[in-house]
């Protein structure tokens, strides 16, 4: 075994076993022998290295098709069985959306509903019925067109919470103007964006109360306000957002990062998102273990 | 380097915590991994939504009675990494699926676990049930 590949082991059983120790207590964990995550770090890692190219104004340039990394469509292939999950046995497995390490920093007066909520995401989330996830919970966009003037960012929420019919779409100005006030607070608001540098940053107002900041009852107020910030750096897009809510939130809150991962695609027009569970659910459980 | 594998472990369980929702809800919260079916039948309808799909299956019992089971399944996105199309499944073809009974009672409502072709081809929903602390499938 070579050097590497024993230190990607080696991360591999470590993330496992981390990701053991954060699971609640009592809770059976999945066959969890190899991360997703571990793997999607080496190939991150080998992405940014690429060369990062310009767009003929001189501003580096987002367009393209990004996604986080996964495994290829003849991996979902194994002994003939197609495994039509993001799971694959032997390959990678779920791990626990439990123990967020990045929580926003709620008021404590909050807190006991923020776990409230949480307990109750199957019936509170906006998400689990079919609302769009909303700056800033829908992360990086799967698909930039940019242009001097005008950045078009394109998202397909498809992976069972939060899909987005059709196609989602949110344009942003990047030629000084300021924010619209013509406009109702929507999932994605309304934008306007400037370059610092290699980064787009986006200015991001008018946000609906209606969507959550994260999974773990993580709701908001009509004071949301959100930047962003999205960097190339080669072949890889990371997207940082900083939320402000004073009416629940001690401080503003930087989300973790996220970064996709540049590849060949187009975003596909989604079929229309019809939740039919809630009726059938005997329970509350809601985290990851299962697909 | 051991401060690398370090950085490399909270970067993969950071990641992990902050990946999208992979899970619309939890299977344990709906159905019952210890009440596994296998029927045979006709594909009669395919509701290809999100966030999760839906295939109806006629299923011709001893008598000749036909009950039409709704059988639930995995959000579209999970069908197209994996190469899958709603072209992929055909109304009226024969399929046989493996299934799991859903908890709150509802007749012939399931969980499709797995799904195989005539010609023996077989797609799997979600690799990982049943979870081991389920009794295996009877």
């Amino acid at each position: 075994m070579n050097s590497r590949s024993s230190w990607r082991r080696a991360a591999i059983a470590g993330c496992a076993i981390l990701c053991l120790l954060t699971v609640r207590a009592g809770a059976q964990v999945d066959r969890a022998t190899v991360s997703h995550g571990a793997a999607a770090e080496a190939e991150i890692k080998a992405a940014a290295a690429k060369p990062t190219p310009r767009a003929s104004d001189g501003h580096v340039d987002l367009s393209g098709y990004w996604d986080f990394p996964q495994p290829s469509v003849s991996e979902h292939t194994k002994d003939g069985v197609v495994y039509a999950s993001p799971f694959i046995p032997g390959a990678n497995a779920p791990g626990q959306m439990q123990g967020d390490p990045n929580p926003p920093p709620y008021k404590p007066e909050l807190l006991a509903k923020v776990k409230e909520l949480a307990k109750n995401q199957t019936h509170a989330d906006p998400a689990f019925h079919c609302k769009p996830l909303g700056v800033p919970r829908v992360g990086p966009p799967r698909q930039v067109i940019q242009t001097p003037k005008l950045v078009a960012l394109f998202y397909q929420v498809d992976i069972g919470e939060g899909d987005q019919s059709g196609i989602g779409v949110r344009l942003i100005p990047t030629d000084g103007r300021s924010h619209r006030k013509d406009v109702d607070p929507m999932y994605f608001g309304d934008s306007v964006g400037h370059w610092e540098g290699d980064t787009l940053i986006v200015d991001v107002t008018h946000l609906t109360e209606d969507t959550w900041l994260g999974i773990s009852g993580y709701f908001h107020s009509a004071a949301l306000h959100v930047v962003e910030r999205y960097t190339r750096k080669g072949n890889t897009l990371t997207y940082e957002a900083t939320v402000e809510d004073p009416m629940v939130l001690t401080k503003p809150w930087t989300m973790t990062p996220q970064t996709v991962r540049l590849e060949e695609g187009m975003v596909v027009e989604q079929p229309p998102c019809d939740e039919r569970d809630e009726q059938h659910l005997v329970n509350d459980d809601h985290h990851t273990r299962d697909f | 380097m051991k401060r690398n594998f370090f950085a490399i472990l909270l970067a993969s369980c950071a990641l992990l915590a902050t990946l999208p929702g992979w899970a619309h809800h939890s299977f344990q919260a709906e159905f019952d991994a210890s009440k596994a079916v296998t029927l045979k039948g006709t594909l009669s309808k395919i509701d290809w939504i999100n966030p999760h799909i839906y295939f109806y299956l006629d299923v011709k019992d001893d008598s000749g009675k036909v009950t039409n089971w709704t059988l639930e399944s995995i959000p579209t996105g999970f069908m197209h990494r994996a190469g899958l199309t709603r072209d992929d499944f055909v109304i009226g073809d024969t399929v046989t699926v493996l299934a799991y009974r859903a908890k709150d009672g509802t007749r012939a409502f399931a969980w499709v676990q797995e799904l195989t072709f005539a010609n023996g081809r077989k797609v799997a929903f979600g690799a990982n049930r049943p979870q081991p602390e389920d009794p295996a499938p009877k």
